[in-house]
């Protein structure tokens, strides 16, 4: 078979080609991507210095388009689906104006291509949830804009730069990670970073933020606070995020927060985002004070279909634990995170009691300084709870007694899959019988699904 | 992947990662590195033999080393009792199904295992960390807190010393002798320096405290990036042996696949050559079969071959004779079918003889034929004019018949008017002999009494007592009749053509002032409620037309339908409508609810008792006009509507009284024509109403005006007066004799005196 005369298996997905031929039979064009193995390429190169052929009058009617596509975008005016593939192909991706090629080029496979010359290496994509080619590359493209303007700049140009790369890109994005802002120059009294405001209401569609207000690299501008937010920082991405009506998840990490910045945070996510469904704050040095700050702000109602709260590394209390305890009742979350945050067996205790009236699957307390006091209530937990599957309770002195009763009880417990008990003071012996019993849940768990799956065929057969 | 997710968790703390202590972690001692392996295992194992292989060569930290030992144990444990376990059921049932789907479970249960035990051993790591992170806390809390206690301790002391000292200076001031002061200032001066030297040592103890930190930190991080090269070492070994074991594992699929494959394709292969061996033996059979039985054919073919031609000698003789039997016949046929030909030759002569004469018939025929149309199209032609002839006729003699009509009415009117006339002329010649009668009578009578009262000196009595006049109402009746008439231009109701409305137009004029009021409103609600009067088509007639013009029409239309044809109708409209009006100048809240609540009550009562306001209505009818107004003049104060005030306003009506007005109006009018229609049938019928006999009595009455005893009194009395008259006249004339005489007397005197003188 041979592939070599038409464009076609660049827009096929190689699985699919797979299926059908067997590769050792085909000739595929070269420069598609697609050259399996170097025998193969060899074989092919071999043969193509071969042949020796004129190009054909079309290919040359291609490159000049292809030529001269700044001053002409020809592409949708190109009928064949196969001159269309030559041109994604062979149109340059690194000097052609990005608004040229957005405006006109909507083809995965071209932004695939764009993203693997720009940055080779592509991130992995779940399966079946694919994500568009041209959507991932504008992502990429603003996060390295954004992390990457310096305050001056940003003052000096205006709004000027900023507006035209969001018109071009402000349709694509739908989740956005900066992973560090450039500091001030030490020049300027004050450390404010590039404001967020414009930026964030500019982008209807976003739905994941992931941001940290913190320097990688310590440059001739970094000084003393610059990974924190200025009160004139917080206002801005306050008001901009009251505009990201749309989003789902929201992170801010490695950034000291103070607790009246978290008033700011909890009352616009609170009245913006009616869609957020995670919340993280990692690292941020929230305390106790920073917790009651925010959960004061929050009405009855609010952040009702939060389903992930993640607080690593806070210092809370138990004070702070407390307080969670009591008002996290109403929030249907379903993984609880607070590493690393000292709250000890009463504050483990409080979240325990809050963790019965939750559809919670996962939580996590390792760290938390919880000492074997807390036996009895997890005992009660791991009896009573129908929904918990991951519990983490590493790093914590709870001691052999501990073990020993829970390993009378664990049997009943039917749903959980995963206990995590390193470091705890338990012998190893134990944990690996509790790794034994929630192996036993994990493979009962599968054998019904399968069970069920096969009733389910059976009925679908006989409803036929 | 959790990979990522761990190496992000390490640079993230690498900003405030600092001091950590040892990781205390309790090693159980029974823990041992167990690397014997196995002999027979399939490929997964000696896989595994390399990841650990893998695992043995990492330099990494000591509690991570004690960790992945423990973890390896536990792996070596399962890796155990995998070949341990014994084959149950379970197994034999498994040994049923698919060989893939066998390689299926195995292999996604090897790499679970696999992808639980490389998580574990990255993040042992992590877990690691964050208990040194969690100690580092601990002790720096309780070194702060150790300091803080010191210096706090210190502090006081040196506070307490620098009160004695400033105590002891007041103290130095009494003082005064020299030596003494200078060895008391020698004191303090140590004192002073002791508090220095104190506080040198705690500066020294807070900077080694901060030495240490600092070195505490710079070992920390050494040690995250030892952690790190670990984190990473591990991580890619795990990606490389997950990379691998799932290529191994697809490997092994994919090879289970083959072998499936090709033990399918064996025993397809197998089937196939069965099959093929099979027919290829039937096929030599067959073949067999048809060589014998094509030999078997050829013989017979030979036998009938030769019988066949025997047969054919024989037939050809026997044909031979035929043949010369044949000619025979055939020389016979010939003379046939000559004398034939020449019979059918007359024949044809004659048949067409008979031809041209069918043909001449047929044109006679045809010729008939056509006569007969046109014949037949003569009459229709003549039908037709007869017919329409018919018609004109029918409308000629339809109109003369409208025209007698007309005639007739003309003539029916002519003679109504002549009746009239002619009564009327009766009535004039009637008045004027009977005035003139009277006359007479009442001279007659005069005379009469003066001769009883003068020359009979009796008093005198009428003979007759007088004689009324029997045509005196009949004629008043017909005058008012007339004039009507006169004023509305009667048309006489038998008339076909009613829907050409009169259009004389009576003078608004005379209308009574409150009907004229009224009638501004009336007209339009009138126009707007009364629609169902009006014929459809009307109604998309006048579309078009401006406001105006379609009040007017619907108003024609709606009067047309109610016969209200004259003024008198409606003033009678107007009365029934008075009661329903107010003026919304002077009552501007309308009528009042009471009114409009009794006006309905009354209308349901009516409906209840039709007989009842039948005789009420009847009553009223039969009552002369003027009391009828009386009547509504009454029910109108009952109804407690004083528009007494309000002469010259325009009345205004309820929309919805309107209807109920007109309702009550018809009713009304129509009693009201009934009525007058008998009366004035009456009035045709009985034009005169006496006969010629009573008239003849009438007339003869007067006879007796004058009785006989009179007669003769008035003839003597005529001649005594005649008589009397005679000698009346002789004494005039005697009179006049005596004046002459006495005149001449005088004269002759007076002559006599004359002399005398």
């Amino acid at each position: 078979m041979d592939f070599t005369y038409c464009e076609f298996p660049s827009t096929v997905s190689i699985d699919t080609f797979k299926a059908y031929f067997h590769l050792k039979d085909v000739r595929l064009p070269k420069g598609s991507g697609k050259s399996f193995d170097q025998n193969h390429q060899l074989y092919q190169e071999a043969n193509e210095g071969q042949t020796n052929q004129a190009k054909s009058l079309r290919h040359l009617v291609l490159d000049a388009i292809v030529e001269n596509w700044s001053e002409l975008p020809l592409y949708r005016q190109l009928t064949r689906r196969e001159d269309r593939n030559y041109i994604l192909s062979h149109l340059d991706t690194q000097t052609l104006p990005l608004q040229l090629l957005s405006s006109y080029i909507h083809d995965d496979f071209f932004w695939q291509r764009c993203y693997a010359e720009r940055w080779r290496s592509a991130p992995i994509q779940p399966r079946g949830r694919e994500r568009p080619w041209i959507n991932i590359y504008m992502e990429r493209h603003v996060q390295e804009f954004i992390e990457n303007m310096q305050t001056v700049d940003y003052e000096l140009e205006g709004e000027g730069n900023v507006q035209a790369t969001l018109d071009i890109c402000g349709a694509y994005i739908n989740q956005l990670e900066i992973n560090q802002l450039q500091p001030a120059p030490p020049t300027n009294d004050n450390n404010d970073h590039i404001p967020l405001d414009y930026l964030l209401s500019n982008l209807p569609d976003l739905q994941r933020l992931r941001l940290s207000y913190s320097t990688k690299t310590a440059g001739i501008n970094y000084q003393i606070g610059c990974n924190q937010l200025t009160p004139k920082d917080i206002l801005l991405l306050v008001k901009g995020l009251s505009q990201c009506h749309e989003l789902r998840q929201f992170c801010i990490h490695n950034t000291k927060l103070m607790p009246y910045q978290l008033r700011f945070l909890a009352h616009s996510l609170d009245k913006g985002c009616h869609h957020l469904t995670r919340l993280s704050f990692l690292h941020c040095a929230v305390g106790d004070a920073g917790i009651r700050g925010f959960l004061e702000t929050c009405g009855k109602e609010s952040f009702g279909i939060l389903t992930m709260l993640d607080l690593t590394n806070n210092k809370i209390t138990e004070e702070g634990a407390h307080i969670l305890s009591r008002t996290l009742r109403h929030v249907p979350l379903q993984r609880l995170v607070l590493r690393l945050n000292p709250i000890q067996s009463d504050g483990a205790a409080a979240i325990f009691h809050t963790l019965q009236a939750m559809p919670i699957r996962e939580i996590d307390l390792s760290s938390c300084g919880i000492t074997a006091s807390i036996t009895k209530l997890f005992m009660m937990l791991i009896c009573q709870h129908t929904t918990l599957l991951d519990i983490d309770l590493s790093n914590n002195t709870l001691g052999e007694d501990f073990g020993k009763h829970l390993m009378k009880i664990m049997s009943s417990n039917k749903v959980l899959e995963e206990l995590d008990l390193r470091n705890t003071g338990l012998s190893l012996t134990m944990r690996r019988k509790f790794q034994e019993i929630l192996l036993r849940n994990i493979e009962r768990k599968r054998h019904e699904a399968l069970k069920q799956k096969q009733r389910d065929k059976f009925k679908a057969m006989i409803q036929m | 992947m959790d990979e990522n997710e761990d190496e992000v968790e390490v640079v993230e703390k690498g900003v405030d990662h600092d001091l950590g202590s040892e990781a205390d972690v309790d090693v159980p001692a029974e823990e041992q590195e167990i690397e014997t392996e196995p002999v027979e295992m399939d490929s997964w194992e000696s896989f595994h033999e390399r990841i650990d292989a893998l695992l043995a060569k990492e330099h990494c930290d000591k509690t991570i080393r004690k960790l992945d030992n423990r973890r390896l144990s536990v792996l070596q444990r399962v890796r155990n009792k995998y070949h341990d376990t014994p084959k149950s059921a379970v197994e034999r049932c498994q040994a049923q199904r698919s060989q893939i789907d066998q390689q299926l479970d195995l292999s996604s249960t090897r790499l679970d295992e696999l992808t639980r035990f490389g998580n574990e051993l990255v993040t042992n790591v992590r877990v690691a960390n964050e208990r040194r992170e969690l100690n580092r806390r601990l002790f720096e809390a309780s070194q702060q807190q150790n300091l803080q206690l010191n210096l706090q301790r210190e502090s006081i002391e040196t506070m307490a010393k620098f009160d004695d000292i400033k105590a002891r200076w007041t103290e130095l001031e009494e003082i005064n002798e020299p030596m003494m002061l200078w060895d008391q200032i020698e004191e303090q001066k140590k004192r002073i320096a002791d508090i220095m030297s104190n506080k040198d040592g705690m500066i020294a103890a807070c900077q080694a405290e901060i030495e240490r930190m600092n070195a505490k930190y710079d070992f920390d991080r050494e040690r995250q990036a030892s952690d790190l090269c670990c984190l990473v070492e591990r991580v890619d070994h795990q990606v490389e042996t997950l990379k691998e074991a799932y290529k191994q594992h697809l490997q092994m699929l994919r090879h289970t696949i083959e072998d499936e494959r090709q033990l399918f394709s064996i025993t397809a292969v197998e089937k196939w050559r069965t099959f093929f061996d099979a027919l290829n033996a039937n096929f030599e059979e067959k073949a067999e079969l048809v060589r014998s039985r094509e030999k078997f054919y050829a013989k017979q073919t030979r036998q009938i071959n030769e019988s066949q031609e025997e047969l054919t000698k024989s037939t050809r003789i026997r044909l031979e004779k035929e043949c010369e039997r044949l000619e025979l016949e055939l020389r016979r046929t010939r003379d046939n079918v000559l004398m034939n030909s020449e019979k059918l030759d007359y024949n044809y002569q004659v048949l067409q003889k008979r031809n041209e004469e069918n043909v001449i018939i047929n044109n006679q025929q045809k010729r008939r034929v056509a006569r007969l149309h046109e014949t037949i199209a003569k009459t229709r032609r003549s039908l037709k004019s007869l017919r329409q002839q018919g018609k004109r006729t029918i409308a000629r003699l339809s109109a003369d018949i409208y025209k007698l009509h007309s005639n007739i009415n003309d003539m029916e009117m002519k003679a109504y008017h002549s009746r009239l006339n002619n009564r009327e002329k009766f009535n004039r010649v009637w008045q004027i002999n009977y005035r003139e009668l009277q006359s007479l009578i009442e001279r007659v009578y005069h005379i009469d009494r003066i001769i009883h009262e003068q020359q009979l000196a009796m008093p005198w009595i009428r003979p007759v007592p007088p004689i009324p006049n029997i045509n005196k109402s009949a004629k008043k009746g017909s005058k008012i009749l007339e004039r009507f008439d006169l004023r509305a231009g009667k048309v006489p109701k038998n008339r076909q053509i009613t829907k050409a409305m009169p259009k004389h137009k009576p003078d608004l004029k005379d209308l009574p002032p409150e009907s004229l009021r009224l009638m501004r409103n009336l007209m339009r609600k009138l126009a707007d409620r009364g629609g169902f009067l009006i014929e459809e088509r009307l109604l998309k007639i006048i579309e078009p037309h401006a406001d105006q013009e379609k009040v007017l029409v619907r108003i024609d239309n709606i009067f047309a339908a109610l016969r209200i044809r004259h003024m008198r109708d409606m003033q009678e409209l107007t009365k029934v409508f008075l009661p329903y009006t107010y003026c919304p100048n002077c009552q501007p809240q309308g009528l009042s609810p009471r009114k409009c609540a009794e006006v309905f009550m009354k209308d349901t009562k009516l409906n209840r008792s039709p007989d009842a306001f039948d005789e009420k209505v009847q009553q009223r009818l039969l009552q002369p006009p003027d009391r009828r107004n009386q009547v509504n003049k009454t029910i109108l104060v009952k109804g407690g509507v004083e528009r007494e005030p309000c002469k010259h306003h325009y009345l205004v009506m309820e929309p919805a009284l309107c209807l109920h007005a007109m309702n009550l109006y018809t009713s009304k009018m129509h009693k009201l024509m009934y009525e007058s229609e008998s009366s004035k049938h009456a009035n045709d019928v009985n034009l005169i109403q006496f006969t010629d006999d009573e008239i003849r009595n009438f007339w003869r009455q007067f006879l007796n005006c004058f009785p006989t005893s009179k007669c003769k009194l008035w003839k003597t009395l005529e001649h005594g007066l005649n008589h009397y008259v005679e000698v009346l006249k002789m004494r005039v004339q005697y009179d006049a004799e005596v004046v002459f005489l006495r005149r001449q007397n005088e004269e002759l005197r007076h002559l006599l005196q004359k002399f005398k003188v």
